[in-house]
């Protein structure tokens, strides 16, 4: 089968070894464009959420290179990422597209469906090539995960941040290569030592930063602008709460034993929103609860437009906010959103952060936050 | 502070005020408490509501806190809030439900709350002890409790029953509530059917909905909504959908519009609430639904500056069309 899926950060790399190694063909959708963001504006229906317009955007894009099959999860609710899959397709059939699409989804009436598809993609192929497929890919998702989170702690502390960059994406480009569990780990963990050996600039990192927020718009660089990749070049250290493989591990090899973990989210969340709310409402309160008594600077919320569990979290987030003294800036991203606009507010937060740091101790001089200069580093310009 | 007998409870003439008032109307005065619903959405109320919410809310859920923040003001024991989670297996209603009482607690001066968890997907056990806490905050019996939640089911379907025969929704409340009486209905000879979609608490709601049904009536069109098809038929045309729609509302519309295009009704108008996360995705399905069948569909996408004018306009626009279309 010739097989495509949508762009979701780093994603790509874990699954296109998985479908690869199962014998399929995998055509990725081209990097986010503006064009890809037309697309799926333009056919999307027009409230509907900015990641599935993406979703739609690269579908076409990836049927006009070839794929002939979509994979695309899908979901019980509340959340609209539950019907993602299905309104996509109703779009892509009267657009008139030739295409497939499976969807695995977990939902208790597509159990059985669910089976057959996971079968399909497996392809006729023995269970030991299949587990060592599952293996690969998961390791990847491991490297993805421990890749992103050393760039984001190490990007607002090197004197040079692009080069930063620069290691990372090639260490990505290392773990996309390798045929082995033993290869990634290497790409990994020499990725890991490059980035940290990087000269450290005075006074940095500025500050420290939380991102919480909806999955798709924090994983997504073209979603949020480059929104992780902004901050490191001003000098913050990043801290995410969210990550492609831990939400894999917790959601798909975790699911049946996620108790502790869900209780340990209501519990920080609690007294401030005392329901799950679908998506990733509850979570965004709970890690920035959690952030702030970790004794981060500040934290900033970010969503999609219309996202519903979100606008529940963003509803409850100013009395955290005052509770525990901490900053959290939302950003509420759509089509329209404009790379300055997001680059004006982002300094402004950090200012103030560092700011308010600095009036803490009073010995400190108040550091200057290195200005953004547009366009370093950043390669996947999607919204100008 | 009053006893049990005439406790004062709040209930703010909103979202699930629509589709449940009756129910909490027959609970609560069986358990002897005096009910003040806030008064019908207005200017003043909705505009309180809008600066007291977050912008990217939908309409309706501003108006909601709106109607919240005028009972605050009205000397109440306590506020009626239920956390709507689910009222059907499988189902939810919007994560915006599941969250109310959460993202309105710190509004200023607000009366204690009474908001239980109403989730069926709990199983029938968690719904029944919902029903008892919230009975218990009055001091009632459970054997009383029970009686008065009977009472409620009772006039909740008495309420249905009335929504099916196609009275609009506060009079309905209001023949329900008084225990029932005569209902002339004006019986005209409408040659154009138009079948109107939207959230109960969108289209029931004439200050929010800028009284679209009357306008559509009052030019002698027909209109049927989602309430007026039977539960089972809605069901049964939603299931036809390949994967189950796990909003209950979406499944009102999906339900009803199959079976408006299956009846052939001349048009289809869909009120969607702006950044209403279930009607982006609902009003996109009608509309391809409709435009597959060639059924002329009218999408008014409504939020606070919607302005009546336009809405006049479009509608006019829209029903003129029908009636050149049925003459031809």
């Amino acid at each position: 089968m010739k097989i495509t899926f949508p762009a979701m950060g780093n994603i790509w790399i874990p699954l296109k070894s998985l479908f690869e190694d199962l014998g399929h063909e995998v055509i990725l959708p081209p990097p986010c464009t503006k064009r890809t963001l037309s697309l799926g504006t333009k056919y999307g229906p027009e409230s509907a959420c900015l990641p599935l317009k993406i979703n739609i955007g690269n579908y076409i894009e990836a049927l006009e290179k070839g794929a002939e099959t979509i994979v695309m999860a899908g979901g019980v609710g509340p959340c609209r990422f539950g019907f993602y899959a299905q309104v996509a397709k109703e779009i892509l059939t009267d657009l008139g597209y030739d295409f497939e699409m499976i969807v695995l989804d977990p939902a208790v009436d597509k159990r059985p469906e669910l089976v057959e598809q996971l079968r399909r993609l497996g392809s006729g192929n023995k269970a030991g090539v299949v587990l060592g497929a599952l293996r690969l890919a998961w390791e990847k998702f491991r490297a993805v995960d421990l890749l992103e989170k050393t760039i984001l702690e190490h990007r607002g502390r090197v004197s040079d941040p692009k080069k930063a960059s620069a290691v990372y994406r090639r260490a990505l480009a290392q773990v996309d290569r390798s045929a082995s569990v033993k290869d990634a780990k290497v790409a990994v963990s020499n990725g890991i030592q490059e980035i940290k050996a990087l000269p450290g600039a005075p006074g940095r990192p500025a500050a420290h930063v939380g991102i919480v927020g909806e999955i798709y718009t924090v994983l997504e660089p073209s979603a949020s602008l480059n929104l992780e990749e902004c901050l490191g070049y001003m000098g913050a250290r990043v801290t995410r709460t969210m990550f492609i493989g831990e939400w894999v591990w917790h959601h798909v090899i975790l699911s049946a034993l996620n108790g502790r973990r869900r209780r340990r989210l209501r519990r920080l969340a609690h007294p401030y929103l005392n329901h799950f709310v679908g998506g990733h409402g509850l979570e965004s309160v709970a890690h920035t609860v959690e952030l702030a008594r970790e004794g981060i600077d500040g934290v900033i919320h970010i969503l999609p437009f219309t996202c519903m569990p979100e606008i529940v979290a963003q509803s409850i987030l100013p009395r955290v906010s005052r509770d525990y003294e901490i900053p959290v800036m939302t950003v509420v991203v759509d089509e329209h959103t404009g790379e300055a606009g997001m680059i004006t507010r982002l300094e402004a937060f950090l200012e103030l952060i560092v700011r308010k740091r600095a009036s803490g101790v009073s010995e400190v001089g108040r550091e200057r936050i290195p200005r953004y200069r547009r366009g370093v580093g950043v390669d996947q310009p999607c919204h100008n | 502070m009053t006893g049990r007998l005439g406790t004062r409870i709040g209930i703010p003439r909103a979202l699930g005020y629509y589709d449940f008032y009756p129910m909490w109307h027959g609970f609560f005065t069986e358990l002897g408490a005096e009910l003040v619903v806030s008064a019908p959405s207005s200017k003043e109320i909705v505009n309180e509501g809008i600066k007291a919410a977050v912008d990217g809310t939908c309409l309706p859920v501003k108006a909601f806190y709106g109607h919240v923040i005028s009972l605050c003001s009205a000397k109440l024991d306590f506020i009626f809030m239920p956390r709507l989670v689910s009222v059907a297996e499988r189902e939810f209603i919007c994560p915006k439900f599941m969250g109310i009482p959460d993202t309105l607690s710190n509004i200023e001066g607000l009366p204690k709350v009474i908001s239980p968890v109403i989730n069926i997907n709990r199983g029938p056990l968690a719904f029944a002890r919902a029903v008892m806490d919230t009975g218990r905050v009055l001091g009632a019996s459970p054997i009383a409790i029970l009686r008065a939640y009977n009472k409620g089911t009772r006039m909740l379907s008495v309420y249905r029953k009335y929504l099916l025969e196609g009275t609009p929704s506060e009079q309905a409340i209001q023949l329900t509530v008084s225990g029932g009486g005569t209902l002339n209905r004006a019986r005209h000879s409408a040659e154009i059917t138009v079948g109107l979609l939207g959230h109960s608490y969108l289209i029931h709601d004439p200050y929010v909905s800028m009284g679209i049904h009357r306008k559509l009536t009052s030019v002698g069109i027909r209109v049927i909504t989602p309430d007026m098809l039977p539960e089972e038929v809605i069901l049964r045309k939603a299931n036809e959908w390949p994967k189950k729609m796990f909003w209950t509302s979406g499944r009102k519309m999906l339900g009803s519009v199959l079976k408006f295009l299956e009846d052939k009704v001349d048009g289809i108008i869909y009120v969607a609430a702006f950044g209403c996360g279930t009607d982006s995705f609902t009003g996109e399905l009608v509309q391809r639904y409709a435009n597959r069948l060639k059924t002329p569909c009218l999408l008014l996408n409504i939020d606070e500056h919607t302005g009546e004018a336009g809405l006049v306009t479009r509608l006019e626009a829209f029903t003129d069309m029908l009636v050149w279309g049925s003459k031809r």
